[in-house]
This record gives C-alpha cells, sequence and structure tokens, in this order.
C-alpha cells in the first residue's frame, strides 16, 4: 500500500465524514416523505365521510335538492348558489381545496374553498332518493387535496 | 499511523456500507408495511361511507320502490369497489358489503 501524505489523509477523512453524514442523514429522514403523503390521502378519505352525511344530514341542503327537483325537475341558479355556500363552509373546516358536485339531471358546479392548486382528487357517490325513492339521484361529489 | 488510518477508512467504509444496507432494507419492509396499513383504511372507510349511504338513503324510501333503489345501491357499491347483496325476505331486510380485494365485509340491518 502508498505511503498516505498529509493532504491526502485529510481528503480521505471527509470522503468518510461525507459517507458517515449521508448514512445518518437517510437512516434518519428516509421515511419521512412517504408518511406526509399516505396521511393526506387518509385525510381526503376522512372528509369524504363527512361531505356524503352532509348531503343526509344538513337538512338545509337536502331540502334545497328535493324541493329543486320535486318541483321542477332541476335545480334553480339561486338553489345551486345556496347549495355552494352550504357547501363552501363545509369545505373549509375539512380543510379541502375544491368540490366538485354532479347531481344527475343537473349542471354539474365547482366550489372553490382555497385558492391553491387543487394536487389530488377522491370521489364519493351517494343516493339521493326524492318522491319516497320513486325517483333516485346519484350524486357524485370530488374533493380535491 | 498512515497505513492504520488507511485500513481504519476501509473498514469503517464496509461497516457503513453494511449498516447502510441493513437500515435501507428495514426502511422499505416498513414503508410497505406502512402502504399496506394505510390502503387498508382507506379501503375500510369506503366500506363504512357504502354502508352508511345504503342505510340513510334506505330510510328515505317507500316500501315499494325498493327495486329501483336496489340498483342504486348496487351503482354506487361498485364505485366504492364492494359488492351489495340485500335480503328483503328478512325482517327487517338485511345488507351484507362484501371487499372482494381484501376480504373485509359488513352485515347490517336496514331501517
Amino acid at each position: 500500500m502508498p505511503k498516505l501524505r498529509k493532504a491526502q489523509v485529510m481528503i480521505l477523512d471527509g470522503i468518510l465524514s461525507i459517507l458517515m453524514a449521508m448514512t445518518i442523514s437517510y437512516v434518519l429522514f428516509a421515511a419521512w416523505p412517504q408518511h406526509t403523503e399516505t396521511t393526506g390521502q387518509l385525510a381526503l378519505e376522512r372528509a369524504g365521510y363527512d361531505i356524503v352525511n352532509a348531503f343526509y344530514e344538513d337538512k338545509e341542503i337536502y331540502q334545497t335538492i328535493r324541493k329543486g327537483f320535486e318541483a321542477k325537475g332541476y335545480l334553480s341558479a339561486s338553489e345551486v348558489e345556496y347549495l355552494r355556500t352550504r357547501l363552501y363552509n363545509y369545505g373549509r373546516m375539512l380543510g379541502v381545496s375544491r368540490i366538485d358536485v354532479d347531481i344527475e339531471g343537473s349542471e354539474q358546479f365547482s366550489v372553490e374553498v382555497t385558492h391553491s392548486t387543487p394536487a389530488r382528487r377522491e370521489q364519493f357517490t351517494l343516493i339521493m332518493p326524492l318522491r319516497g325513492g320513486a325517483d333516485d339521484r346519484i350524486i357524485r361529489v370530488s374533493l380535491w387535496e | 499511523m498512515r497505513k492504520g488510518f488507511a485500513g481504519l477508512l476501509v473498514l469503517s467504509t464496509f461497516l457503513l456500507g453494511f449498516v447502510l444496507l441493513m437500515s435501507s432494507g428495514s426502511l422499505r419492509i416498513s414503508s410497505k408495511g406502512y402502504s399496506s396499513m394505510v390502503a387498508a383504511e382507506v379501503q375500510s372507510n369506503r366500506l363504512a361511507i357504502a354502508r352508511n349511504v345504503i342505510k340513510r338513503s334506505y330510510g328515505m324510501i317507500d316500501p315499494h320502490n325498493t327495486a329501483q333503489w336496489t340498483e342504486s345501491a348496487e351503482a354506487i357499491s361498485r364505485n366504492y369497489g364492494v359488492k351489495v347483496s340485500i335480503n328483503f325476505e328478512k325482517f327487517p331486510a338485511e345488507a351484507n358489503l362484501t371487499d372482494e380485494t381484501n376480504g373485509m365485509s359488513t352485515s347490517f340491518l336496514l331501517p
């Protein structure tokens, strides 16, 4: 083995330090980013459960949809605007950036909750029975993270 | 002294490589375990949502409209990746949701 000079020893010492730093960093921090991503996915799922419940539990939302379809067969612009206001509050509470609602027999509408760029979307569906179940409407709600 | 240092460096590098290999292996395993746990959690949540939708919407229909409602229930269950079977012969009617991918299932009585 050739004799090492002082400068070479210092270089090797530096390489060894970098290797050690890389190992320690990897062991400590490598798993974190994956966990953050999947936690976000779970948050969106939880929000989905709550938003689906809102369509049944929130009497204002349910009555607006029921009255609109049962009386006229469609949702008027003011009814859609009212639904948007109600859903905006849910979206803000659940921490989603946008909500898309697609009700059978009506035009799709969206609610912008925050101005951030939507990254991920999950869709949830529910049945809204009208006229005692003689006219079931399937509602598709998409939540954007 | 310098020879000793070079030997120590080689030994340390091998040791670090070994530690890195072992830790990356265990991290991969824990990461995989975490991902499958999240997937199961997501599917379990979907099953709960489908169950909730079926129970609540059934409570809003008249008894003579069950046929149309059953079709809607099957449609939404497909969207949640689960299969629904409803036994109207029992009283109260009994519903069963099965997630064939993960083997999860839930049975419940309709209101």
